[in-house]
């Protein structure tokens, strides 16, 4: 896998919070991630966009995506949408990363049994925060993504 | 005693019935055994009187038959007739009888005598003792009654007796053989102007005299009379109705264990007794004696036939004694009913009531006992019911009010849930919603950090144009202003982010799933006291750790506790005077009490209210910590049943006491 392919991988950001969104674009970009970056603000967008319904229909996006996930959104939450990609065949190998403010046990655990990639809390410590995106772009960067190859 | 018991278990119905059995059965045979006796000895009287009369009419009659023929003879000897023809035989020389005028008329006269009065033969015999005359003329004519072969006759001795007494003399019985049968014979002188002439006599028929004896009339199936003569020592007697003999050729000897009654009778004697007839069957005998004949008479009945109406009588009295039984049954079971009928009535109703019918009310309306029951026992039903339905009222209302109180439970309980889920999603605002915000203030708080660098960049590079006043207002600007800003908002932000996770953590404490280890409290005290040996040390204060026991709990829960009261009694001693702080267990009830003692500040009476709220810290600001420390004890303690209290003076010390119920491991 090479910078190349990957840079031809969309990522999804599923957050209903624009500030958040904004931090974490800002922070990836800073990061040198240049990649294509979807915003959606609810979860069925989310679906709508990966499965080809509503907005896209007809046209689907599972190869070259990946999905950065926040938890508390309006009409799906955040859960759900794990729950419906993960339990697809077609889906369930883009990966997901779980990127939400809360740090509690049991949530985390429960993304873990939806079948979520990686669970990264977004910290009020800016810098922190800023790291965690950082590295998560450069996580992105080596990451392999599915029919990206 | 037993039976007596078991007597009493019997309905009453039966009880009376039995009573009345027994009492009118032990009267009933009483009576009638005597009555049987009474009747019994009267019937044997009576009989036996019977059987006297019936002897004393025989008797009399034999001897009014005898009577008659006394007098038949004597008119026969007193006949003219009669006279002649003695006088005329006695005349004659050699006594020979010559037939002559008188002896015809006597002749004519013998047989008519002979022919009315049914006699069996009539002799004329002359004072010499030949019989003379005679009707039937047979073996005994023309022969001498002294010398002759007859002279040892019951004839011969009556005529001897005649001639010499010059009486009429009857003869006994006996057997006569020139007639070649029984027979007894009358003899009486003949006397003309006082000198003998000879004498008369008349043969009896003895089937006369045996009719009249033999008549069993009025003597019933098996009486008889018996006629019996004593020759030699020997009883003959007459024929008899139960022995098959003709004339009396059936003997008794006397002394004999047989026929007691003929033979006293025979003595001469007059008696009646209870004895053994000639068959030797016991009998009832009246018997007597005619001397004239010599003859005894005994008039006797068979004892069974007497006893026949006796055992009829008998029979008779255990048929009425039966009836009158089932009569007393009959009655007795009217009477029963009549008395147990209401009992039952009055049993059915207490019982039909008693389980459970509280309707049921007796309708005997009697004025008798049962009657005053019946009326005592609807009073006391009435009085039954009418208590059973003020309990069940009072139950009912007691029911409402606990259905109301349940209900108000069940109210308060929603509302609790309600608040319970309110601070639950409060605790998920506090960690989500309430946090992106402060995500955001600190994000773009340090974007405004790059910009700011940016803008300095820029400024840098067109600094030569702007003049040293203006250089200087930016740079204040760019350099103090707005850092200094920023680092309020920082400030706040990591303040509020602070808070936040305080009250997560403090909802998390609630919901904490326990895990169960034996902890010994010892030394999990002396592992907390000992973070703060350097202060401690440096204080001079002292930390008394008692006996504390092991118990079974979560160790978190446990060391969260005891580290924060332990962390709180070090926090707040008075730094005028040295630490004392002991730490105490008491088992007690179904938990145990932990207690942290200090000396320190102690808490005011106005701040009591706040000891256990959120971000709340004692008045000594000197003090450091985020003024959470008792929330979570006490979250902790409540959240597994327990309870925190607290005792304190102001400058004195303050007790905390923590109450930690026993936890079984199945409620886990």
């Amino acid at each position: 896998m090479t910078m190349e392919n990957f840079e031809r991988v969309t990522i999804v950001l599923a957050e209903d919070d624009e500030g958040h969104a904004r931090l974490t674009e800002k922070n990836l970009e800073r990061a040198g991630i240049r990649n294509k970056i979807h915003k959606c603000i609810t979860g069925s967008a989310v679906i709508d966009y990966i499965c080809g319904e509503g907005e896209f229909a007809g046209k689907p996006h599972i190869s070259d995506t990946l999905i950065l996930l926040d938890l508390n959104m309006p009409i799906m939450d955040g859960y759900q949408v794990l729950e419906k990609l993960k339990s697809n065949e077609k889906t369930k190998q883009i990966p997901i990363i779980v990127l939400t403010t809360t740090d509690d046990k049991r949530e985390i655990k429960r993304c873990y049994e939806l079948g979520c990639n990686i669970y990264i809390t977004k910290p009020v410590d800016y810098i922190g925060f800023s790291n965690a995106v950082r590295e998560l772009g450069l996580f992105l960067s080596v990451v392999k993504i599915p029919n990206g190859v | 005693m037993h039976l007596l018991n078991r007597f009493s278990d019997l309905p009453v119905r039966y009880r009376i019935i039995f009573t009345l059995i027994v009492v009118v059965l032990i009267s009933e045979v009483s009576l009638s055994f005597f009555a049987f006796k009474q009747f019994e000895n009267s019937m044997i009287a009576e009989s036996i009187q019977h059987l006297r009369d019936i002897r004393s009419n025989r008797i009399y009659s034999v001897r009014t038959e005898l009577t008659q023929h006394i007098q038949i003879n004597d008119i026969f000897s007193s006949l003219p007739e009669t006279a002649e023809v003695l006088v005329a035989y006695n005349k004659l020389p050699g006594n020979r009888q010559t037939p002559d005028k008188s002896g015809e008329a006597i002749e004519h006269l013998i047989h008519h005598l002979g022919e009315q009065t049914g006699l069996y033969d009539l002799f004329v015999i002359a004072k010499n003792g030949d019989i003379i005359h005679s009707a039937k003329k047979e073996a005994d004519f023309n022969t001498n009654l002294l010398t002759g072969p007859y002279r040892n006759t019951a004839l011969a001795k009556a005529y001897r007796h005649a001639i010499n007494q010059l009486q009429t003399r009857t003869s006994s019985i006996a057997f006569y053989m020139p007639s070649n049968a029984m027979a007894v014979f009358i003899a009486s002188p003949v006397i003309l102007h006082g000198q003998l002439l000879g004498a008369v006599a008349i043969q009896l028929d003895w089937k006369s005299l045996a009719d009249i004896l033999g008549s069993i009339t009025g003597l019933g199936k098996s009486g008889e009379v018996v006629a019996g003569v004593l020759h030699g020592d020997k009883a003959y007697l007459a024929p008899l109705r139960h022995m098959p003999t003709s004339e009396m050729d059936f003997t008794v000897p006397m002394g004999a264990n047989l026929a007691g009654p003929i033979q006293d009778a025979l003595q001469g004697h007059v008696s009646s007794a209870f004895d053994v007839d000639y068959r030797n069957i016991p009998v009832v005998a009246a018997w007597g004696y005619i001397p004239e004949l010599e003859m005894g008479l005994v008039v006797k009945m068979d004892k069974a036939e007497l006893m026949e109406s006796v055992q009829n009588m008998q029979q008779n009295a255990i048929m009425i004694v039966l009836g009158v039984m089932i009569g007393t049954v009959f009655i007795g079971m009217m009477l029963a009913r009549t008395i147990s009928s209401p009992i039952d009535e009055l049993t059915e109703t207490t019982l039909a009531y008693a389980d459970g019918n509280m309707e049921e009310r007796s309708n005997i309306s009697s004025h008798d006992e049962i009657g005053l029951l019946a009326t005592a026992f609807n009073t006391m039903a009435d009085n039954i019911k009418r208590y059973n339905q003020d309990v069940i009222d009072k139950n009912l209302k007691l029911k409402a009010y606990g259905e109301e109180l349940e209900q108000r439970v069940e109210e308060r309980t929603a509302t609790l849930s309600a608040a319970n889920e309110e601070i639950k999603s409060f605790a998920y605002i506090v960690s989500h919603d309430l946090r992106s915000p402060l995500v955001n203030l600190k994000g773009f708080t340090g974007e405004l950090d790059y910009t700011l660098k940016e803008i300095s960049e820029k400024l840098a590079s067109i600094k030569d144009k702007l003049e040293a006043s203006e250089q200087q207002e930016m740079q204040k600007l760019i350099e103090e202003e707005i850092p200094e800003s920023m680092g309020f908002i920082t400030t706040s932000v990591e303040k509020m982010d602070a808070m936040l996770a305080a009250i997560l953590k403090l909802s998390r404490l609630g919901r904490r799933e326990l895990v169960l280890e034996t902890i010994d409290l010892s030394e999990t005290a002396e592992s907390l006291v000992d973070i703060h040996r350097h202060q401690l040390q440096e204080t001079h204060s002292r930390v008394d750790i008692g006996d504390l026991p092991c118990i079974r709990n979560d160790r978190m829960v446990v060391e969260q506790i005891l580290g924060n009261l332990i962390d709180n009694a070090i926090k707040y001693l008075d730094p005028e005077r040295a630490g004392e702080i002991s730490i105490s267990a008491v088992s007690r009830d179904s938990g145990i009490a932990i207690a942290v003692t200090d000396n320190g500040h102690g808490i005011a009476e106005s701040e009591n209210d706040k000891v256990f709220q959120i971000f709340r810290r004692g008045r000594h600001t000197t003090v450091q910590g985020e003024g959470m420390g008792l929330a979570y004890v006490q979250t902790l303690a409540r959240a597994q049943g327990g309870s925190i209290t607290f005792e304190s003076q102001e400058n004195l010390g303050t007790t905390f006491t923590v109450f930690l119920p026993c936890i079984e491991n199945n409620e886990v």
